[in-house]
């Protein structure tokens, strides 16, 4: 929200516009992507399918990485606590599932 | 303040109509004026800019824009008491923004540091713009999390578009294996010797196959072309077939050297033909792993990936190591083209173990090269040094000149990066002289870099 506010600011308007948010974003995807590695991406996939972030013993800490930096984030609501890849990154979702 | 360089400015400075440096894309200097929108937007109040720039030099000359717009403090980070010390003493001297450099490594103590102190960096009353290569960044993307989440924005400057690095050195599938130039030497006296003696004819030819793939390597191609040439002329004449595709394989990877894309394929595909209908898995997946390279190389990189998977798959089948070292490593190519630099670093990891297992040191040089160009992608210089160096030795140790002078181009882009342009100029011309002698298509790229780098000496000069 910052880079996109600031890129309005910078082009003179007065509200934030569509590209600069998709500009902003499109730079996230970009860089998870890069820093992810196949080990972080299978386990986004299964986060994303399951819901749950857990790794699989203690010396794994692959969802661990991902929920601290934000590539999986948790969410509480009625249903109570769940997790799922970061809503900006669910276009990569869709590649990484093509790549499998 | 010890590691802090002031720099007074000019505030009444336009903002950033100047040019930066003169090789600046157009992209960066929208990228630029953003940052310089924050910093005014944040005057007076903490904020936590981080910026990624690859090359020294570019970065350099961006920090001396910017603190000509606003008055800075240039804090060089070397460990993590420099971040600790610096934030906690408060005293910056007036400055409008404090811009920080990081080292190229992320230490375990320089990651603690960030996220343990990373609230200092708002509590500072000024922004903070903080420069690293890409390699630091993602390594604090995983490693200092949460200091990458305090961040208010960060920026990517690509630097100068110098179009492209000679980079990934390929996996050819040749079946000589050798331990250095003088051994390669031997042999080839060892064969013309035989050749002299030999009467049979089928013998001859896997002589003179073996004299072409020497030649080959030592750069001599119009020597390795002959006696390719006699291998096929007399394979055919004695319908020896599995000499005739090993001549055409090795035809082939003599017009692709060359720059003959056309021929090269063709010759592929006739030998892969051959090596079908005889059985040959191990000619079929050789053929198969050029052909691959072939498509790669002209942008086709779905039936790259699609051509060195099967070829993979048949080495894997066949126990042939040396053969799987050789797919992992142009799959690891493959996965740079695409941007995937982990993957890259994965597959070119997988492969150089294989090589160093099997003691196939051409192998090994060509993984470390295309190691040093991830390094260098990603800003780690140091590393990239490191592995030029090691490539460069083993190159000019097994006498294999194309690699060399790919690992003198490639360590010439790095000089240029960190701004030794002296230096750099020394080793593209040296480069461009070995390409013009291999008649390698990759001279005129050579000499672009070369015509570039005498354009910005001259220009250096005349600022002096």
């Amino acid at each position: 929200m910052r880079d996109a506010t600031i890129k309005a600011y910078r082009n003179k308007r007065e509200k934030i516009a569509k590209e600069d948010v998709e500009s902003a974003l499109e730079k996230l995807r970009r860089t998870y992507d890069r820093t992810l590695t196949e080990a972080h991406k299978r386990r986004a996939l299964a986060i994303h399918e399951s819901k749950e972030a857990r790794d699989l013993d203690k010396d794994d800490g692959i969802s661990r990485e991902l929920l601290f930096s934000l590539t999986a984030v948790e969410y509480e609501d009625e249903n109570g606590r769940w997790c799922d890849v970061d809503p900006l990154l669910l276009p990569l979702v869709e590649k990484w599932k093509m790549q499998e | 303040m010890e590691d802090a360089r002031i720099e007074e400015t000019k505030a009444e400075a336009a903002r950033i109509e100047e040019p930066i440096l003169e090789e600046e894309r157009t992209e960066d200097l929208e990228e630029i004026d953003t940052i310089i929108a924050e910093l005014e937007v944040s005057g007076g109040r903490g904020n936590l800019i981080l910026c990624v720039v690859n090359a020294p030099a570019y970065r350099d000359g961006i920090i001396r824009a910017l603190s000509r717009r606003f008055k800075s403090i240039v804090i060089n980070v070397n460990e993590s008491e420099d971040v600790i010390r610096s934030l906690k003493s408060g005293d910056f001297g007036g400055a409008e923004v404090l811009i920080w450099t990081m080292p190229e490594k992320l230490t375990d103590e320089l990651a603690d540091a960030l996220n343990n102190f990373r609230e200092l960096f708002y509590d500072a009353g000024v922004p903070s713009l903080v420069f690293s290569s890409q390699s630091f960044l993602d390594d604090v993307i995983r490693r200092a999390p949460d200091f990458w989440r305090y961040r208010g924005n960060y920026h990517e400057l690509k630097g100068c578009d110098r179009g492209p690095a000679f980079e990934a050195i390929e996996a050819l599938s040749t079946s000589l294996r050798y331990q250095n130039k003088e051994d390669l030497l031997r042999r080839e006296r060892i064969n013309e010797h035989l050749l002299e003696k030999v009467k049979d004819e089928r013998e001859a030819a896997k002589i003179l196959d073996e004299l072409g793939q020497i030649s080959y390597l030592l750069g001599d191609y119009d020597r390795a072309s002959n006696y390719l040439k006699q291998e096929l002329k007399i394979s055919e004449e004695i319908d020896y077939k599995k000499g005739v595709a090993s001549s055409l394989h090795q035809l082939g990877m003599l017009a692709q050297a060359t720059g003959e894309i056309i021929e090269a394929r063709r010759l592929y595909g006739e030998s892969l033909k051959i090596a079908q209908e005889l059985g040959d898995k191990s000619g079929v997946a050789r053929s198969l792993h050029q052909l691959g390279m072939l498509a790669q190389n002209t942008g086709d990189l779905i039936e790259a990936r699609r051509l060195y998977g099967e070829s993979l798959k048949i080495a894997q089948e066949l126990g042939d190591k040396s053969g799987v070292a050789r797919s992992l490593h142009q799959l690891g190519w493959l996965a740079q083209n695409t941007g995937e630099i982990i993957e890259a670093r994965r597959l070119y990891g997988e492969s150089l173990k294989i090589a160093q297992e099997l003691g196939d040191k051409s192998g090994v040089a060509r993984s470390l090269h295309n190691l040093g160009v991830l390094a260098q992608a990603t800003g780690d210089i140091v590393e990239a040094r490191r592995l030029y160096g090691e490539s460069l030795k083993t190159f000019l140790d097994l006498g294999e000149k194309s690699g060399v002078a790919i690992t003198l181009a490639q360590s010439a882009l790095l000089e240029e990066m960190e701004g030794k342009l002296e230096r750099s100029l020394d080793l593209i011309r040296e480069a461009e002289k070995i390409f013009l002698e291999l008649g390698s298509p990759t001279a005129l790229q050579a000499r672009q870099v070369r015509e570039r780098l005498e354009q910005k000496v001259l220009n250096k000069k005349m600022h002096e």
